[in-house]
């Protein structure tokens, strides 16, 4: 898999000489205490685009990173609470209230019945309450899949950190801090040193 | 990774209670026995004897013993699933489980109410003689359907006229009434009328032959077959919590991992067989106060109901535990998250049994299996005195905790997780009492509320024997596993 190859090496033996965009840089660990305490140096010179990258979860990382609790527990609340709402008005609608399509929607020719069942009342709460609940657990799962989706922003299919052979690793046996340079404080020097410091093996840049 | 840095802080743990604290124990036990002695007194001077006690003892074992069973329970998941989180908790699990025996000796008056076949608390219990004829079908139901279409075949079989033994005139009086009101409404009256129950006692007829309660006298519900379980159940769950205890106290002085390994090669099998010797419990013991009415849900529900205050009792223990200074070390905010999750959890699930085994029969709506509910007060049509008990289980034991304990702030809170863990703990003896409470009739009267000086005396003396024989049993060794292979990772837990 030696397909791509950095650019550089082109560069020397080519007239137009190609200055890659530097998008960032790369420290490779072989330790989690490392990489977790690099993390809080990190954390604490006031990085905001970087990212830690482990084959497998990391206890206290979530601390070590200062990230912030994610805000998907509350959508996950309202996919919720919309998908109780949504089981009430449908079990009613369609069991109880004769109730046709107003004007705009009249085309869909929707319309609800009173269905008679077993002598039980046309809006019988304990009958409906496994729609009900089928219906928030269904909203709330689609809640977690999809905003868990948009708010790690993916599918991503692209990412520049493809191109480093050593990157691979970190699906294995490596740790990596990935240091975006679009960062306020990036520096490509102070930052390499700062990371080189917490005991990275290696750190290199990543290029466009 | 951070191991060492672990064992420092593990060595400033305080695991063992402080001198002085097994008299504490033993100092309660000796007030809860004080207690049900008093509610004893008490009852035998009122109107009812002894029965009174009797029904109001079981009622006050039945929680304690369904928190125990369901501790037993979670020691083996716990070992079956390698568990890493709970192992610094599990000490107090374990303890909870080894209870089993103390209440088992106080379920004797319960089970010498069956020896002495007097209907005291069972219905069954009372001698009955089948009849000669047979209606062929070996369903119950359709035998006594039967009888009410003319056969005049109900065989009045009188206890005097057999001259089985000498019946005390109060006795049989309760005979009467326990068994009357237990048929099933109509059965025995020749008459189906709707809406159930019809319950009111006849006077002037000594005994009603129950075809269906007669049936399962001579079998699964013998008495002596009855009372041999029993004690079989008890002694193996005693068995059991015995062995996965002392091991665990083993470990602390050899640290052999083997026992570990040993514990949870034989969790699943041990597994199987305790959860369905608690499901029987629940249906012994529990079910059969109604002989007539059957769900195979019960057995669930008593478990999930057991479960649910179990973990209310486990984040109480620890909240207390580490407000004097133990085990500050080894159990954390993780810890307490994570057994806020189980109580949350079994909030959930506890609600989804009891909405299930409830929704079934409703809307089957079979009077076989209704008039439960409708003694209960679950009925809108005919609600009773135990119709706010209802109403607590759904409000109280589930919409209100279920929002109020959701958030993780909350479970992380050590006020918090306390403030509901006693919410749902008083729930859960809501739970217990609308489970047996309604299956005693007074002569005269139904559905008539009690609950009063030997109920609470029950409740609370076998309360203060179970937490201070407790408190004893932690007292005499380590609050935790001390050399638990999983000790380190238990200590490692995050909550992401």
């Amino acid at each position: 898999m030696e397909a791509i190859q950095p650019t550089a090496d082109h560069a020397t033996s080519s007239i137009d000489v190609i200055v890659p965009t530097v998008v960032g840089l790369c420290a490779e660990f072989d330790d989690v205490t490392a990489v977790t305490e690099t993390a809080a140096r990190v954390r604490d010179a006031g990085f905001k685009y970087w990212d830690v990258h482990s084959p497998f979860p990391i206890h206290g990382i979530d601390h070590a990173m200062g990230i912030r609790p994610t805000i998907l527990p509350v959508l996950v609340l309202m996919g919720g609470l919309t998908g109780c709402l949504f089981g009430i008005t449908m079990t009613a609608w369609i069991n109880a209230f004769e109730f046709k399509m107003p004007a705009p929607f009249n085309w869909t020719n929707l319309q609800g019945y009173q269905f008679f069942i077993s002598g039980k009342p046309l809006w019988s709460l304990p009958a409906f309450i496994p729609v009900i609940f089928e219906c928030t657990v269904l909203f709330s799962a689609l809640t977690t899949v999809f905003g868990m989706l948009l708010l790690n922003k993916l599918p991503m299919l692209y990412n520049p950190l493809f191109r480093l052979k050593n990157f691979r690793r970190a699906t294995s046996d490596r740790f990596f801090i990935v240091i975006d340079a679009g960062d306020p404080n990036f520096d490509r020097q102070k930052t390499a040193e700062l990371l080189r410091s917490g005991g990275a093996v290696s750190v290199e840049t990543v290029d466009e | 990774m951070g191991s060492h840095s672990h064992a420092n802080r593990l060595d400033s743990d305080v695991t063992r209670l402080r001198p002085g604290n097994g008299g504490i124990g033993i100092f309660l036990m000796l007030a809860g026995l004080a207690g049900v002695i008093v509610a004893a007194i008490v009852s035998y001077t009122g109107a009812h004897d002894l029965v009174r006690f009797y029904r109001a003892l079981l009622f006050g074992v039945a929680g304690y013993l369904a928190i125990s069973c369901s501790a037993l329970l979670f020691v083996l998941i716990n070992h079956l699933v390698r568990a890493g989180w709970i192992t610094n908790v599990r000490r107090v699990l374990e303890t909870l489980a080894i209870q089993i025996p103390l209440l088992g000796i106080l379920l004797i008056p319960t089970i010498i109410t069956v020896a002495k076949q007097d209907g005291t608390i069972y219905s069954w219990a009372v001698p009955s003689d089948t009849p000669e004829v047979h209606h062929g079908a070996g369903d119950a139901h359709a035998a006594t359907a039967g009888d009410q279409h003319g056969a005049p075949a109900a065989p009045h079989v009188d206890n005097h006229a057999a001259g089985a033994k000498p019946v005390h005139t109060e006795t049989a009086k309760l005979q009467h009434v326990g068994k009357t009101d237990n048929i099933i409404p109509g059965y025995h009256a020749g008459e189906v009328s709707l809406p159930y129950p019809n319950e009111q006692v006849r006077p002037g007829v000594e005994r009603d032959f129950d075809r269906l309660v007669a049936e399962k006298n001579h079998g699964w519900l013998k008495p002596a077959f009855w009372i041999f379980r029993i004690i079989a159940y008890l002694a193996i769950l005693t068995w059991v919590a015995w062995y996965y205890r002392s091991r665990s106290i083993a470990q602390d002085a050899t640290g052999d991992v083997d026992i570990s390994s040993n514990l949870q090669k034989i969790s699943g099998p041990l597994l199987m067989a305790c959860g369905l010797i608690v499901t029987f419990i629940a249906f012994d013991m529990f079910m059969s106060l109604d002989p007539h009415w059957f769900s195979t849900m019960y057995g669930v529900y008593f478990f999930a109901s057991g479960t649910q205050a179990m973990w209310a009792v486990m984040c109480l223990t620890f909240i207390i535990l580490q407000s004097r200074g133990y085990l500050k070390e080894s159990i954390g905010t993780e810890h307490f998250h994570d057994m806020g999750k189980m109580l949350w959890a079994f909030i959930v699930f506890f609600a989804y049994i009891a909405f299930s085994q409830y929704m079934l029969q409703w809307y089957a709506n079979m009077p076989e299996e209704t008039f439960w509910y409708d003694k209960r007060g679950y009925s809108t049509a005919h609600p009773n005195g135990y119709t706010p008990f209802a109403l607590i289980l759904l409000i109280g034991r589930f919409i209100i905790p279920f929002l109020g304990l959701v958030s993780r702030h909350v479970k992380r809170n050590r006020f918090g997780l306390g403030f509901w863990s006693v919410w749902l703990l008083a729930c859960f003896f809501c739970d217990i009492y609308l489970l047996i409470m309604p299956e005693f009739h007074w002569a005269g009267t139904t559905h008539e509320l009690r609950f009063g000086l030997p109920e609470f005396l029950c409740v609370a003396g076998v309360g203060a024997l179970w937490l201070g024989n407790m408190i004893r049993m932690l007292a005499a060794n380590a609050l935790r596993p001390l050399r638990d292979p999983r000790v380190h990772e238990s200590l490692a837990i995050q909550n992401i």
